[in-house]
This record gives C-alpha cells, sequence and structure tokens, in this order.
C-alpha cells in the first residue's frame, strides 16, 4: 500500500469498507442477484442511515457485513473492516468460522427485523446473557455485572428482565434487552434493521430517545435500516438509499433529504404523510418493484422514472458527484430531476413547493 | 325503531370485561375460593363506548397495544359479547339477533355478512396451500350457494382487475407465498369485499407495510369505498395513517386511552390542534421527516412522567392518563373527567373547561407542568 494511500486512510478513518458485495441466490425460476455489487464506505463513529421500499435489499446488506447470509445466497465481494484506527483490516467474507464467531457480537452486531420472536421462550433473559458469555469466553461473573450496567443504561431493572422469560416482557423490553444483549461486549459496530417494527408509537418513540443518547455514551459506529426516512432523518449523519439491489444516492443527511438528485429519492420523500399537511401533497411511487431474476436493463428505476429516455434503458448508470462532495447519485440526469420532480413540502424551505 | 334509514352500526354505553384466572383458580371449586378470597376483579378492556357509524363512513380508531381498540372492533362487528351495553346493526342488537336468529325480516346471517373484518397479518386471512381463486371462491360458497362456479370466478377477477392485481389470469393460480406483503393484504382486502359488507373493520392493516404501499392500500379502500359505499372502522397506532385514510372522506379520529375514547372529533382538526394531552404526546412522538426538526424532537426532553403505560388489571385513580399526563394536577388523580363536548369537540380532561377547578388544583408533583413541543 503506497504512503498516500494509507495518509487518505488515516483521514478518513472507515471502520467498514465494502467492495462489489453481491448476494445471488439460485432459484427455480432463475438466478436472483439479491444485492448488486455495492462498494461503500462506513466511517467510525458515524451514524449511517439506510432507506428504500420493502425488498430492496437493505436486510441483505446487513446480513452482508457479518457474512450472515441464510443458504443457499452466495456472497462475494469484501468487507474490509478495521477493528481501530491504521489497523490492518481483515476480510469478513474471507475469515476462519472462529474468527467469524469472534467478530459477530464481539466486534460487530445486527439487531434485526424478527427481534420480537428472537429469544429463546423456554430460557429465562439471564441464560441469554451467560450463554453468549459461555460462547465468547467471558467470566459469566464479571458478565453479568456488566449485564446489569447496560440493561439499566437502557432504562430496565436488571433483576427483573434478567430473571424474565420472554413472554413475561411487554414489546419494548423485549426490544431493549435485545439491544442489551447486542451491546454486551461493546461493539464497534451495530446494525439496527428497523428497530422499532411493530412497536407503538411512544415505545417505537422511547426507543429512539434511547438509541439516541446510547450512540452518544458508547460510541459505536451505527448502521441504521429502515423504510421509514422520519426514523432515520433525526440520527443519521449521512444516508444512503437503496433501489433495486443497490444504492442509487447517498451523500451527507442535509444533501440526500433536502436536496435529493435522484428521481427516486424525491418520489419517495412524497409517501411521507405529515400531520399538518393538506393529503394532496402525498403520492406513491408507481409501479412495480423490480425483480431480483429480472432486473430491469439500464437504470433500473426507469420503468417507474417519469424523466426516463432511450439512454435510461439501454446505457447502466453509476454512483457518480461532484468532486469534493461526499453526494453521490446514480442518474443520469440529476439537474432535470431536481428541476422537474417535486420533493415533499416539508423539506423545502419556508415550506414552499418547490416545482 | 329498525331499519334502512339507522345507521350501520350504534354503539350505546359498551362494556366489555375479562377476568384473567390461572388454571389453579379456575380448577378450584367457587365455595373455597371464596373462603380463599380469590375474587377475580375483572379488567374492564372497554368501558363507556358510544359510538355511531353511518353508511359510506369512515372512522379511525387510535391507541397502543392494550388500549382496548381491538376488543372494541371485535364487539362492533358481533365477534366479542358486550358485558354491557350495546351493539346495533341497522337499529338491530346483535347479542338479540345472535340469540333468535331472526328479528323481524333481519337475520343474523345477514348481520354476519354485512360486518367483515381485514386482520393485521395477511398470511393468516389465507389458505397456504391453495390458489387465490380457490381460497377467495370459499366464502363465496357460503353467502352465495345459488351462484355457479362461473359466477364466483367473474366477480373475483374483476376484483382483481379493480385492485390493479393483473393481469388477472395470472394472480388467480398463484399461491399467498407468490405475492408480495402488499398485494397479499390487497387480497384480505378483496376477500372482505367480495361479499359485499356494509362495514369492514380493518385492524392495523397496513403497519407491516412500507409507505408506498401503504399509501397504495388506504388509495385502494378509499376507491373501493367510493364504487360501493363501504363504511371502514380503520384501527392503528398510527397517526399518519388514520389521517390519510379519514381525512379524504372528511372522517372522524376517536382516540382511545385504558379502554375509553378520550377525544372524538373530526380528524384534521384533532390532528392538527389535539385538546387532549395524550393526543398531544402521540403527535409529539410522531417524528417529522426534516432531519432538522427531526434531530430537534430527538433531544429534546420526553412530554411524559412515564413511557410505561399502567398495568390495567390495576388502573390509576381519577384520569387513567394522570401518572404519564405532562398537564396533570392533584384533581386529576381523584376523579376521572367524562368525555364531553368542549369548544372544539369531545374531549376527556378537565382541561378543556376554562372555569373548572383543575386550575386552581396543585401540581400533581414538582415536577410541575412539562411542555409538548408540538
Ligand atoms: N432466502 C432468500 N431466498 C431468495 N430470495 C431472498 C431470500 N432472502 C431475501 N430474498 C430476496 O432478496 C430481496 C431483498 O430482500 P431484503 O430482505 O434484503 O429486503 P429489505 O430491503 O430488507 O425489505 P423490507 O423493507 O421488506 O425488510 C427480496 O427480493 C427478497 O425476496
Ligand atoms: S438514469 Fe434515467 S431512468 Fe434512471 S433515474 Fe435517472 S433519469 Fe430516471
Ligand atoms: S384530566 Fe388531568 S391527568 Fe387527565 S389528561 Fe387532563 S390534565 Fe391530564
Ligand atoms: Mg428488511
Amino acid at each position: 500500500m503506497s504512503a498516500e494511500a494509507t495518509e487518505v486512510r488515516a483521514e478518513t478513518d472507515n471502520v467498514l469498507e465494502i467492495r462489489d458485495a453481491r448476494v445471488t441466490f439460485d432459484m427455480a425460476r432463475g438466478r436472483a442477484r439479491v444485492l448488486n455489487d455495492i462498494s461503500v464506505d462506513i466511517k467510525r463513529g458515524e451514524t449511517f442511515g439506510i432507506i428504500g421500499e420493502s425488498g430492496c435489499g437493505k436486510s441483505t446488506f446487513g446480513s452482508v457485513l457479518m457474512d450472515a447470509v441464510e443458504d443457499p445466497g452466495i456472497t462475494t465481494g469484501e468487507v474490509l473492516y478495521y477493528p481501530e484506527e491504521g489497523a490492518e483490516p481483515v476480510d469478513i467474507l474471507d475469515v476462519t468460522d472462529r474468527q467469524l464467531r469472534q467478530i459477530r457480537w464481539e466486534e460487530i452486531v445486527m439487531v434485526s427485523q424478527a427481534a420480537q420472536n428472537a429469544f429463546n421462550p423456554t430460557i429465562t433473559v439471564r441464560r441469554h446473557f451467560t450463554d453468549t458469555f459461555d460462547a465468547h469466553n467471558v467470566d459469566r461473573r464479571e458478565g453479568l455485572e456488566r449485564a446489569r450496567e447496560v440493561l439499566e443504561d437502557l432504562r430496565l431493572e436488571p433483576e427483573r428482565i434478567l430473571s424474565s422469560y420472554q413472554h413475561e416482557l411487554s414489546g419494548g423490553e423485549k426490544q431493549r434487552a435485545l439491544l442489551a444483549l447486542g451491546l454486551i461486549f461493546d461493539p464497534e459496530v451495530v446494525v439496527l434493521d428497523e428497530p422499532t417494527a411493530g412497536l407503538d408509537l411512544l415505545v417505537q418513540r422511547e426507543i429512539l430517545s434511547l438509541l439516541y443518547e446510547l450512540k452518544e455514551e458508547y460510541g459505536f459506529t451505527l448502521l441504521f435500516i429502515s423504510h421509514d426516512i422520519p426514523m432515520v432523518a433525526g440520527f443519521a449523519d449521512r444516508l444512503a438509499v437503496f433501489y433495486s439491489f443497490n444504492i442509487i444516492e447517498i451523500g451527507d443527511i442535509d444533501d440526500v433529504l433536502l436536496n435529493p438528485e435522484h428521481p427516486y429519492t424525491r418520489l419517495l420523500t412524497l409517501t411521507h404523510i405529515d400531520l399538518d399537511m393538506a393529503m394532496e401533497d402525498v403520492n406513491t411511487v408507481e409501479g412495480e418493484t423490480p425483480d431480483p431474476i429480472n432486473v430491469p436493463s439500464g437504470c433500473p428505476f426507469h420503468p417507474r422514472c417519469p424523466i426516463a429516455d432511450d439512454r435510461c434503458v439501454v446505457e447502466e448508470v453509476e454512483l457518480r458527484g461532484e468532486e469534493g462532495t461526499n453526494h453521490k447519485v446514480a442518474c443520469f440526469y440529476p439537474d432535470v430531476a431536481t428541476d422537474r420532480i417535486p420533493i415533499h413540502p416539508s423539506l423545502v424551505e419556508g415550506g414552499e413547493e418547490n416545482v | 325503531m329498525s331499519g334502512e334509514d339507522e345507521p350501520i352500526l350504534t354503539i350505546e354505553d359498551l362494556e366489555v370485561h375479562f377476568t384473567e384466572e390461572t388454571a389453579v383458580q379456575q380448577a378450584t371449586p367457587q365455595a373455597i375460593r371464596e373462603y380463599l378470597g380469590w375474587v377475580p376483579q375483572p379488567t374492564k378492556a372497554v368501558n363507556g363506548i358510544n359510538l355511531e357509524i353511518e353508511e359510506n363512513e369512515i372512522l379511525a380508531l387510535i391507541g397502543e397495544s392494550g388500549s382496548g381498540k381491538t376488543t372494541l372492533g371485535k364487539a362492533a362487528i358481533g365477534l366479542q359479547e358486550p358485558t354491557k351495553g350495546s351493539v346495533k346493526y341497522k337499529g338491530y342488537d346483535l347479542q338479540e339477533l345472535h340469540k333468535k336468529n331472526v328479528i323481524d325480516d333481519m337475520e343474523w346471517a345477514e348481520a354476519r355478512q354485512g360486518l367483515q373484518v381485514v386482520h393485521q397479518d395477511p398470511g393468516a386471512a389465507l389458505h397456504p396451500y391453495k390458489t387465490l381463486m380457490a381460497s377467495l371462491q370459499e366464502p363465496l360458497k357460503i353467502w352465495y350457494p345459488e351462484l355457479s362456479k362461473a359466477d364466483y370466478r367473474e366477480r373475483i377477477l374483476a376484483m382483481f382487475q379493480e385492485c390493479g392485481l393483473t393481469p388477472v389470469e395470472e394472480y388467480e393460480d398463484r399461491y399467498p407465498h407468490e405475492l408480495s406483503g402488499g398485494e397479499q393484504q390487497r387480497v384480505t382486502l378483496i376477500r372482505a369485499m367480495l361479499l359485499e359488507p356494509d362495514l369492514i373493520l380493518m385492524d392495523e392493516p397496513v403497519s407491516a407495510l412500507d409507505p408506498s404501499l401503504s399509501i397504495d392500500l388506504m388509495d385502494l379502500m378509499l376507491e373501493l369505498q367510493d364504487i360501493f359505499e363501504t363504511s371502514f372502522l380503520f384501527i392503528s397506532h398510527n397517526l399518519e395513517h388514520a389521517r390519510y385514510i379519514t381525512s379524504q372522506v372528511g372522517g372522524d379520529v376517536a382516540v382511545m386511552y385504558m379502554g375509553r375514547i378520550v377525544e372524538y372529533g373530526d380528524v384534521d382538526e384533532v390532528l392538527e390542534d389535539p385538546q387532549h394531552p395524550y393526543t398531544q404526546v402521540l403527535k409529539w412522538a410522531t417524528m417529522p421527516m426534516h432531519p432538522h426538526e427531526a434531530r430537534e424532537r430527538l433531544e429534546a426532553d420526553t412530554p411524559l412522567r412515564s413511557f410505561e403505560s399502567p398495568n390495567p388489571d390495576n388502573p390509576p385513580s381519577g384520569c387513567k392518563f394522570h401518572p404519564r399526563c405532562p398537564k396533570a394536577r392533584e384533581i386529576c388523580a381523584e376523579e376521572r373527567p367524562e368525555l364531553e363536548e368542549g369548544d372544539q369537540w369531545e374531549v376527556a380532561c378537565y382541561r378543556r373547561d376554562q372555569n373548572h377547578p383543575y386550575w386552581d388544583s396543585e401540581w400533581l408533583d414538582e415536577e410541575g407542568e412539562m411542555d409538548i413541543p408540538v
């Protein structure tokens, strides 16, 4: 590695560098490519938001970071993990099972969508903790000591929670206990996949506030996946918009939300129902979501894009941005998009419509 | 007092109680239970509910899990027997109709057909090993035995067309697992609509869908209502969905807290300027999309004394919201405010009345009053 490259790295201090990550599934109908050559860097300590419609590959991307794509899925590419600044990276897709077991949980954890059923109903929360300690060669007493602290940080009563079975906990308690289990080894990277799905409004809100505080206190890198923009809008330093198994727009949160340049991102903002605004402004992104076996040619958004032309149908489009900015977009005509496709009025300064 | 000009549903002083007992308690003879002082305390799942739903109306019911919204919904369509009070379908009491089977020219079967339900989990409503056509024909066979198979198919394909499941011939042979979440939810709506009901109870129908699909399904409901004049009782914990579905037809919203309706009125007015502190807190909890506003909201103090909802088996005294209410004064812990017309609409909170002794009562604790920034 050249001295120059090392220097750039030191400046940016990436915790993860993902290169050409691809996931395929062979199915009766053909080969499904459910993650399509994603390359992206995650900075140490940042909160990285991921949004996009159902089925666009968000959870798959999260799984790839821990090489946890389910069989018979095949993952290729590189996921370089830098345990600390300046350290030699390891490729998570190319480590021994032993190393992987250690990295998952101690270094990178994912608390996923199905959290409500993640606990084994026949054992107590304490057992979940002690089993985890055993698997990672951690002394149970010391571990439980730490568990109590983390549970308290999550505003739970440690003793009651530890001695409970999952059915004795409310949805919000279960979700927080699961977060505590994820944070128990002070991981470097935390991936949250729809962490408030299925929870009541006030419980969701409590978990958001808690995460916001904990993030500061624990200092982990946070990847926050949701299909709901408002869930990540207040958290994220950067935002990536997924469409058709790839990133189609990425940048600092203000750039991507207040100045979106991809037609899909702009249309996606219009799906937000604002309690103080007229319902006429609400819109859906019309058309079919792409089929992973049969992704459209050229720009995969062209069948739904209001400004697509012939070029979009034939030519492949890549993430590009202007020199010196973080804001990148996979569209041939970002200026036309900005001109012709409105965004949600609440994102426009002064609340005026940007048509 | 019954007939065509009656509302589809009239709910009067409805109460539903559940008694939770352990297996040991249930197995113990009554005399011994009494001797041991095991008198089961019923939990009032819903209490003091009065509602009317007219033809072609949409009412949104908002509340947290455990607030009783599903119990109220079930009672409204005859799936849950009231402990007290009554539910009338076109003027006929559902319980009486159930017992007698026929009153005047109204039959129990007609009421059952007229009141349908769509659940949160679309998977549960469809048979996993049957094609959509086979699954959807089943209810038609029961309710329209006089029609032929070709008639059933025609009706089903027409609904597919109406609901955007096209090409229809491709969809009829599909199995539920070959549908996306949004499509499955559309099929369960079709299943309910095929019976030409007067009212459909939609219990959290879009809470598992992404924003675009949620809007699609709600738009579909509105279109179907336009054609068939169906009424909807729409249950949700999401204010945004409640507003979207009701606002466009000038519908109402009812906010439930611990079994009671605490605020009721026109959806746009109520959500723009909620009067009950609980509704205000729900609005506060609904995150804005603008990144700066959202961040501000996350950094601000929570306008709640406690996030935890109280144990329904042991409800708080007075106003049930007082242990969490950011505006609670001592009087709130003593007596329960009724749902009454205020300056604007119905609210169950003392603050609706400028002259109420509430205003001279001491704050509940040293915390005093909390701001609800909405
Ligand atoms: N085990 C699997 N076999 C085949 N296809 C799969 C499998 N798991 C996921 N997929 C497909 O991969 C694509 C991406 O799925 P993924 O779960 O990553 O989406 P998502 O963006 O997380 O969606 P949601 O918002 O609904 O959670 C989808 O088309 C999905 O059907
Ligand atoms: S590249 Fe073409 S089709 Fe794709 S988003 Fe841009 S304008 Fe639309
Ligand atoms: S009556 Fe008192 S406790 Fe109840 S909502 Fe009003 S202010 Fe709050
Ligand atoms: Mg997912």
